[in-house]
């Protein structure tokens, strides 16, 4: 009886989990759909089956676990619910036999016959149930596999030696035909030389962008063919078209995941070093292996390490940051990665040398803070002095507040932050303050309309409060502080908590009141309770700060208000310290960690762009062909990363469509494209003649 | 500086002179004091034009470039009001401003500048007289 409610709540819990795994599951799916042109472009088809093997695998162990408790649920229910009828008929036959009972052998004779039919109906519904589920599995699959789909070998084979695509690239007649007939390319034909730069251009619907697919086959052409050297492309499989190809289109998906996983996405196409586990992983492992293999799916494991180094040239996990830098720098992407390692967060017990760097770059900072040029730049926290450029509440704190406990809005709330003005006296101090900050904020903002960004700012009193807290502010002009119940209290001692000296100049926390709250401060860290130490992680000179960023463990102090020039000083100053104490590649490094959020969300536009670019060079394909992938950046920087990126690619090809004609100046081949047709093609020196299209185009 | 000092300073000004103490404190309170060191840029030619400043002790430099060198056209001082024409404008700055020497100024946020000045027919006749005077001494300095 204690047994049933206690399975049922683990099933309960596994449940849960599998609901959770499924979602996971499906937003995987959906993500993979909208990055589809990249599995293709990248040979990634591999390494996505194995990620779904491994979540199905993980989705059929939890259902497995919650079957068997299920049923032994059942079981154990249908059992008792046996054992009685079945104890009475035992004994009730006992007595038909000892002849003191006929009317019981009548009972057991009915009985055993009702429930005798039970078994058969659940047999027959099992049946009926078997018989639905695979009607409609069979609808579903159909669904799965329409006509023109690329052959699954293509994308599945691994030949034994992927060859290069380094020659002639020969198109002949091609057409690219839509839906209803429409033609989107028609009798193209044309010759890249090996190692050559070719630019593309036309107009959009020119068929610009169809061609550059077909030539990372990405599609095939309902007509002719695409030769490179030997090979016929419509005959290679992926394993050779998604290595020795890049393809970076316009808009190139990016995966959710770190940078890193980002950037490397394109080297990822079979597992190769495998992942260590330990004996109970290893147990783990073999039984998903059994059953993604009793499944037909992929028995890859997604937790191997799937980085091709040898494509990159490194000769592994150790010297790969070397590429990843060049590829980085190439695109200007390089600054941006370093940007978000600094505003990263750093684990010192997993990372402990490299905390040690970065508090020796925070002392090397503080003294290069201490030449004139930056003299008042800088407020640097120091336990003994009221910082004025932090708030109230910041220097009552003295740390970075981790979880909700000490959260900085919420600190006049706090039972133990207002004992601690309670025990050095300041509770009266703080109401006095509040009282007359209300009154000026009363006065300063009483004429101004709701919603006016200056509550958004200045943030003390919302629009909506404010009626109130003229009511307050006059109640304790008129009776006095002590006058004044729970309520009103609350509200005015909650106020001064946000005041900053030097950005509201409103004067109100002197020398005196900053000399007591410094005590504030260390009654606060003395007296602070067991169960909440782990709840601020307090400034140390010494220590390093978990819960800060890497930028703010090097500063260790504010910028001051009123200086303008500070934040670019500054970053400036950091940027030179972390060079001289080689901390850049570290840094980049958590940089390379940073989540990029669905779809790559948490990345501006263009560093979506740069970043999809930076995964084609990681590749060193043969042919490296980008599709108006820098279109989004300012002409300026889409020139300098287009020289970047010729110097990066050297003698391998390079196949560019162009969003401006008049880049095709720095190319040594153009195909110019009109209405899906090749209008001319040849070196561009002798295109580019007044009169002639690309020259039309071009000054177009 | 308190900003209670700034209200004085902002009523030093011709252009706020003439305004209410409680619109004053206002301006005072949300504008932001900033201070700057010799050479330092407060806004480039070409950037958006999205506030206002005020001096309240020093001077600024007027910087146009020309043929790659710079030209200082005018100097500013103590109490003088730039950076309005940008925000009346709508455009980007037309000048460089550079500090002479120390210098602390008011920064005035240009919506809450371009609201005082719509609401207010005093500051809005101030403006007036500012903008005429600049007028007049670009048609001396063009006249040289």
């Amino acid at each position: 009886m204690i047994l049933i409610p206690r399975m049922q709540k683990k099933v309960n819990v596994l449940a849960k989990e599998r609901v959770r795994t499924v979602r996971a599951l499906s937003e995987r799916i959906g993500e993979t759909v909208s990055g589809m042109e990249e599995v293709h472009a990248h040979d990634t088809s591999e390494l996505v089956l194995a990620d779904f093997s491994a979540r199905i695998g993980k989705i059929y162990d939890i259902r497995y676990q919650i079957y068997r408790r299920k049923f032994f649920i059942k079981f154990l229910n249908n059992f008792i619910a046996m054992v009685t009828p079945f104890l009475f008929y035992l004994i009730g036959g006992y007595l038909v036999i000892e002849g003191s009972l006929t009317f019981g052998a009548l009972v057991a004779v009915l009985g055993a016959y009702k429930d005798l039919s039970s078994p058969w109906k659940d047999l027959l519904r099992y049946y009926q149930q078997k018989e639905d589920a695979r009607i409609k599995y069979d609808q579903l699959i159909e669904q799965f596999q329409p006509a023109g789909m690329l052959d699954e070998g293509l994308q599945r084979d691994e030949p034994e030696d992927i060859p290069a695509l380094t020659g002639p690239v020969i198109a002949t007649n091609l057409s690219v035909e839509e839906e209803g007939g429409i033609k989107v390319l028609e009798g193209v034909s044309f010759t890249m030389e090996p190692k050559s730069r070719t630019a593309v251009v036309g107009v959009g619907g020119s068929g610009r962008s169809a061609l550059v697919q077909l030539l990372a086959r990405l599609t095939n052409p309902d007509g002719g063919s695409i030769r490179i050297g030997d090979h016929n492309l419509k005959n290679l499989p992926e394993a050779v078209t998604g290595r020795r190809l890049a393809y970076v289109g316009p808009d190139s998906y990016v995966f959710s995941g770190t940078v890193k996983d980002n950037l490397l996405y394109g080297l990822k196409h079979r597992p190769g070093i495998p992942a260590r586990y330990d004996e109970e992983g290893q147990r783990h492992h073999q039984q998903f292996i059994l059953e993604a293999k009793e499944a037909d799916n992929t028995t890859s494991d997604i937790n191997a390490d799937w980085i091709d180094y040898a494509a990159v040239g490194a000769s592994g996990p150790e010297d790969l940051f070397e590429y990843i830098d060049k590829a980085l720098k190439a695109v200007e992407l390089d600054e941006d990665v370093y940007e978000l390692g600094l505003g990263g967060t750093l684990d010192p017990t997993a990372a402990p040398e490299l905390a040690e760097r970065i508090l020796e770059a925070r002392r090397v900072l503080h003294e290069r803070l201490e030449d004139p040029a930056y003299g008042d730049l800088v407020e640097s926290f120091d336990r003994e002095k009221y910082n004025t450029n932090m708030s109230v509440a910041e220097n009552l704190l003295f740390g970075t507040p981790i979880g909700a406990d000490f959260e900085l809005d919420q600190l006049g709330l706090n039972p133990h932050v207002l004992a601690v003005l309670d025990k050095v006296g300041l509770t009266k101090d703080f109401l006095a303050t509040g009282a007359r900050l209300a009154a000026i904020m009363v006065e300063l903002f009483q004429d101004l309309p709701p919603g006016h960004q200056f509550f958004q700012q200045y943030g003390f009193i919302s629009s909506d409060d404010l009626p109130e807290y003229q009511n307050v502010s006059r109640r304790a002009e008129s009776v006095g502080i002590d006058e004044l119940d729970e309520t009103e209290r609350t509200m005015l001692m909650s106020l001064p908590f946000k005041l900053i000296p030097a950005r509201h100049r409103i004067g109100l926390i002197d020398k005196e009141m900053q000399a007591r709250l410094l005590d504030a401060r260390r009654v606060f860290a003395e007296t602070l309770p067991g169960g909440q130490k782990d709840s601020v992680a307090f400034f140390d000179r010494l220590e390093y700060n978990a819960a800060a960023s890497i930028q703010d463990n090097i500063l260790f102090g504010r910028l001051v208000y009123g200086r303008p020039q500070s934040h670019r000083k500054i970053g400036k100053l950091i940027s030179e310290v972390v060079e001289a104490q080689n901390l850049r590649q570290a840094i980049m490094g958590v940089g390379l960690d940073a989540e990029v959020g669905i779809a790559g969300s948490r990345l501006s536009p263009a560093q979506q762009q740069k970043l999809s670019v930076a995964r084609c060079l990681m590749k060193n394909a043969d042919i490296l062909i980008i599709n108006e992938a820098t279109a989004g950046l300012d002409p300026a920087s889409q020139t300098r990363i287009m020289n970047n990126i010729f110097e990066f690619v050297g003698d391998r090809g390079l196949v560019w469509v162009l969003n401006q004609a008049d880049l095709a100046r720095h190319f040594d081949h153009a195909i110019v494209m009109e209405g899906g047709k090749v209008l001319e093609h040849g070196r561009v020196e002798e295109l580019n003649q007044p009169g002639r299209p690309l020259h039309d185009l071009a000054v177009g | 500086m308190d900003y209670l000092d700034a209200v004085k300073v902002l009523r030093s000004n011709p252009l706020f002179s003439k305004l209410d103490q409680a619109k004053l404190k206002l301006l005072a309170f949300a504008s932001e004091y900033q201070t700057f060191k010799d050479g330092e840029v407060l806004f480039n030619a070409g950037e958006p034009s999205d506030c206002a400043y005020l001096i309240n002790e020093g001077e600024a430099i007027v910087v146009v470039e020309k043929d790659g060198s710079e030209i200082i056209i005018n100097t500013l001082g103590r109490h003088e009001v730039f950076g309005e024409m940008g925000i009346f404008r709508n455009s980007a700055r037309s000048a460089t401003i550079k500090a002479k020497g120390d210098l602390s100024v008011m920064r005035i946020d240009g919506d809450m500048f371009l609201s005082l000045v719509t609401e207010n027919p005093d500051a809005a006749l101030g403006v007036m007289r500012l903008l005429s005077d600049k007028v007049a001494d670009a048609s001396v300095l063009a006249k040289k």
